[in-house]
């Protein structure tokens, strides 16, 4: 088992099988019986094309103190059989240290496991399963993982519990028993939680989708209006239930083009409002999304990406729509692009994108992507902050006035008018428009409202929540880059490198749009600059470069999804580099 | 006679201060004054109106309007009008437009406003031409109409907007005239008062790219369909009329959507959840 | 003037139906000439704006007894009398390259829709006062064709 150093005690553990075998739901409960243990956790889960049936995976990364990346490689990895496992084969790393336990009531094991030299142990849950009524083998092999662990039986059990509360007492009975006997089945190891020094204090075990919704809510999101797409949809079935109970709704759209309009609706009634969408739905969503900066109503657009182009990787991760995100809109379109760091900050980044929307009566888009909407972590309780980001409205008033919707201020953000407030009768254009509201395509007023549209984006202080930056001191040579579900990745990276003596300084972008050059530029200026992210053709990079953000001579680390862009291959860049 | 107490509004007092830049003759003139006679008559504050349009020679009706007023992008008026009624129910939501932008690029949002059947009202102005890029065939233009993008006809099938809404749900569907304003701002009246999703298709001749249309003045018939609630009667009037009658075809109390919310969570209970 | 007037509903359901008929024709003239204006046929234009004036003063012919009685509020659909067209309905055969000739043609062709109620209800009412109201509007349109 790998326990590297006292910084990073931490063990990982994969589960497979074909679908309905339950492997989701074993890691589901493995993580809750480490939060019960006292402990932190993350969890990504794969599955195949499959709409129902196919095979899933769940690899989970356990530490003592908060982790938020895939580890290197499995240090223990349960086949509840070996149905399509080489799908598999570069989201569960396999290798000499890994112990593999399997159900050998199903497949053989297969040649491409048995060569990675890990140590194998076999058991047979379906003999297991048939001596006790109404068990599955998954939560034997529960059972038989935390043993291995060395994970005290009652933080599963109690996981349990949490899990099968609704599914009825039969079940629960049923699965804890063989949760007792798959702990009983193998010799129990006490080795790698041994030195850990557990927490008491309250966690959250929370999903990035759930973080962002949580976010929204926090923001006094009152309004959503989406159509089903995954990833992103989780964050609207988490805000359909809860929405409706906290002074909002969420309306089903019939496609991506009513969801943006209904929420532009949503916003000029006078309510924070948002849509959550990944790929194909943003490119329906752009047109109305420059309705939206023209007409100045607020709106929150969160996408959630997956690989791209077209239909792509519906269910897997890529960071392609940020040129989109940026550039998307015909015409020249002022607007916030925002980008959560980790699931934590999903929460944080999407209050903060949600109240720039508001203050701003713009358009802003999170990009969130698969991995990070779509993991699953124990994390600490994202303490509550407040932003101080309202939108502007007119106060109400009787009979009509001289109302100026558009009127240009010294910030550039007029009072909004809402619905039922007779002083504030208008008409919201994505024509081009005077002052009052009234289409104009005259050059005169075309050229203020731009100016108008760009000056509120670009004079507005953003504060220190631009971007994360570490490591930073005065000697700094090297400074990487990066931004989304990379950033723990490249964290890891800079960090060991860092404390292994190297003068390097890591900067995680989260608002991209007006995009900080100077901030930037104060950064890196001078020093070795590299930029990570996870597309084939580098967009953040040519977005820096373009922006004189960072120089010709500055680096790119670019690869597309699916696969992560693990932290010892970043590490190896970087030091490759260090010695150009 | 309906009498209604206090002082007499005008249509004038719905008239905001810009002026419609429609042809001379066009049709959508007289569905603009029906419009604000019916509003007048109803008395609704104008700041309770929210008035959405989408985007052709119709739709620019909302700038004329003194209301709240919401003058989206192509085809889309009708999510805009949802999202708008959903979040703010206390508001009279009406949504215009043309037959391009109803029928043809927003077909699918006019499907789902059907049968979503909340409170809106959705007027048409139906002049079976795109006027604003001059005279093309929409959907509701017959097979054989000529023009340039067209120079033997589409040769497809009109869409039937009325035997659609019903089809889809629609909970009030009528057809008016612009050539008859009077029976136009009863049939609006009537939409606004309603409660679900109203459809007034209106024909209203596009003067400049289908000048043979102000024959419609004349022989569209005034109102001669009175209300039914029996969807088989109303198909039937629906697909036996030639075109050319008025009035309300189908009228129902059918079940209406209206998203409802309460305030009995906050923050922390949410947050709670997450807890271990 | 007529002190007689606020207990006189036949008089007021009068001035009701010429008062809407004249306010419709005031409305859809200017209208259409502003429409005229934009569409730069500025000859009509004027033809429909003088024309404007011409109605407007019909409506201060009315304006005298109107404070006193008060026009009754009738649904916008209501067809007043069945000697009334909608006055715009002439309108719907102009169109924006209208010569200033055809232009007072088409104002000819309302004034008559105008003069047509006027003379019908002066006919079919015995109201002293509807039939001095309907006299002098119709004296103001012989006038008005004159122009």
């Amino acid at each position: 088992m790998q326990s590297h150093n006292i910084q990073d005690r931490s063990v990982s553990v994969s589960v497979s099988g074909a679908g309905g075998s339950g492997a989701v739901t074993a890691g589901l409960i493995l993580l809750k019986s480490m939060a019960n243990a006292g402990y932190y956790g993350y969890m990504t889960r794969f599955s195949g094309p499959q709409i129902r049936g196919g095979e899933s995976a769940v690899v989970l990364n356990f530490s003592d103190s908060p982790v938020e990346r895939s580890a290197r490689s499995s240090d223990i990895h349960f086949a509840l059989d070996w149905h399509g496992f080489e799908r598999f084969s570069d989201e569960i790393p396999l290798n000499s240290q890994s112990c593999v336990i399997f159900d050998n009531s199903h497949d053989a094991l297969p040649d491409s496991v048995a060569s990675t030299g890990a140590k194998i142990i076999e058991v047979n849950l379906k003999d297991q399963a048939d001596q006790l009524k109404g068990s599955r083998p998954n939560a034997f092999a529960v059972g038989i993982v935390a043993s291995q662990l060395g994970l005290p039986l009652n933080a599963v059990l109690e996981a349990l519990e949490q899990i099968l509360e609704k599914k009825g007492e039969e079940i629960f009975r049923a699965a804890s028993e063989a949760v007792r006997t798959g702990y009983g089945l193998l010799e129990k190891k006490a080795a790698p939680l041994e030195q850990w020094k557990p927490v008491s204090h309250t966690r959250w075990n929370i999903s990035g989708n759930e973080a962002c919704a949580l976010g929204a809510l926090r923001a006094s999101v009152k309004f959503a209006a989406a159509y089903p797409i995954t990833p992103a949809s989780d964050i609207v079935e988490y805000l359909a239930p809860r929405l409706e109970k906290y002074g909002g709704n969420v309306m089903i759209a019939e496609d991506e083009l009513a969801a943006i309009n209904m929420a532009i609706g949503g916003s000029f009634g006078g309510k924070p409002s948002m849509t959550a969408t990944s790929g194909p739905g943003f490119s329906l969503m752009i047109e109305a999304m420059g309705l939206a900066i023209a007409s100045e109503v607020p709106v929150l657009v969160i996408n959630v990406m997956r690989g791209g182009p077209s239909t792509g990787l519906p269910t897997k991760s890529e960071q392609t729509d940020l040129n989109q995100a940026l550039f998307g809109m015909h015409g020249e379109a002022p607007h916030v692009v925002v980008a959560p760091l980790d699931i934590a900050d999903c929460v944080v980044t999407t209050q903060w994108a949600a109240g720039l929307a508001e203050h701003l009566q713009t358009l802003v888009v999170l990009l969130s992507d698969q991995r990070l909407g779509q993991s699953r972590a124990i994390i600490d309780a994202v303490p509550s902050q407040t932003f101080d980001l309202k939108r502007k409205i007119l106060p109400v008033q009787d009979g009509k006035g001289s109302y100026l919707r558009y009127a240009v201020s010294p910030d550039s953000i007029s009072p909004m008018a809402i619905p039922g407030n007779a002083a504030g009768r208008y008409t919201a254009d994505g024509l081009e428009h005077t002052v009052s509201g009234k289409p104009s395509s005259m050059a005169s007023d075309h050229l203020q409202q731009l100016k108008k549209r760009e000056a509120k984006v670009t004079q507005f202080d953003y504060g220190r929540m631009w971007a994360e930056a570490s490591f930073q001191q005065e000697s700094t040579e090297i400074v990487v880059l990066t931004w989304g579900s990379v950033y723990h990745n490249a964290k890891a990276a800079v960090s060991e490198l860092y404390h292994e003596g190297s003068p390097i300084a890591l900067l995680g972008l989260r608002l991209l749009m007006p995009l900080q050059t100077e901030a930037i530029q104060a950064l890196c200026k001078g020093k070795k600059v590299i930029v990570v992210e996870q597309s084939y053709s580098g967009q953040l990079y040519h977005y820096l470069k373009g922006q004189g953000a960072i120089d010709a001579s500055a680096l790119t680390l670019a690869k597309p999804g699916p696969l992560v862009l693990g932290s010892d291959e970043i590490k190896a860049f970087i030091k490759e580099a260090a010695n150009d | 006679m309906i009498d209604i107490a206090g002082e007499k509004l005008s249509p004038e007092d719905y008239l905001s201060d810009v002026r419609p830049v429609w042809c001379p003759g066009c049709g959508h003139y007289f569905v603009l004054r029906a419009l604000t006679q019916a509003l007048a008559w109803l008395r609704i504050p104008n700041e309770q109106i929210g008035l959405v349009t989408g985007i052709g020679c119709s739709s620019r009706i909302s700038a004329y309007v003194d209301a709240y007023g919401f003058h989206g992008v192509h085809g889309r008026a009708l999510a805009l009008g949802a999202g708008l009624k959903a979040v703010r129910p206390d508001m009279d939501v009406i949504v215009a437009g043309g037959d391009g932008d109803g029928y043809s690029i927003g077909g699918n949002h006019f499907l789902h406003a059907c049968r979503r059947n909340m409170d809106l009202t959705y007027i048409v102005m139906d002049n079976e031409v795109y006027g604003m890029t001059k005279g093309q065939p929409s959907p509701t233009t017959e097979p054989d109409w000529q023009s340039k993008l067209a120079p033997e006809g589409t040769g497809i099938r009109r869409f039937n907007p009325l035997g659609i809404a019903l089809a889809s749900g629609a909970s009030f569907i009528a057809r008016g005239s612009a050539g008859d304003q009077k029976g136009l701002s009863r049939l609006i009246v009537e939409a606004i008062e309603h409660k679900g999703f109203s459809l007034v298709e209106i024909k209203t001749p596009c003067v400049t790219f289908r000048p043979e249309e102000k024959a419609w003045y004349k022989r569209m018939r005034k109102i001669t369909i009175e209300p039914t609630d029996d969807m088989i009667l109303a198909a039937q009037r629906i697909h036996g009329s030639d075109g050319f009658d008025t009035g309300i075809f189908y009228q129902a109390d059918l079940p209406v959507f209206q998203p409802h919310f309460t305030e009995e969570k906050s923050i922390e209970d949410f947050e709670k959840e997450f807890e271990v | 003037m007529n002190p007689s007037l606020p207990n006189d509903p036949a008089f007021a359901e009068v001035l009701s139906i010429i008062n809407e008929m004249i306010e419709e024709t005031v409305y859809h003239t200017e209208t259409f000439a502003h429409a005229l204006q934009i569409h730069r046929n500025s000859i009509a234009a004027e033809v429909f704006l003088q024309a404007v004036e011409q109605f407007e003063n019909e409506q201060k012919i009315l304006e005298k007894y109107l404070p006193e009685i008060g026009v009754s509020c009738n649904p916008p659909w209501e067809v007043p009398h069945e000697a009334y067209t909608h006055p715009a309905h002439v309108l719907m055969d102009a169109h924006y390259l209208i010569s200033g000739k055809e232009a007072w043609k088409v104002i000819e062709e309302i004034v008559q829709i105008h003069q047509s109620v006027y003379l019908q209800l002066n006919k079919e009412s015995g109201n002293e006062s509807v039939t001095s109201l309907t006299a002098e509007l119709i004296t103001h349109c012989d006038q008005c064709g004159k122009i």
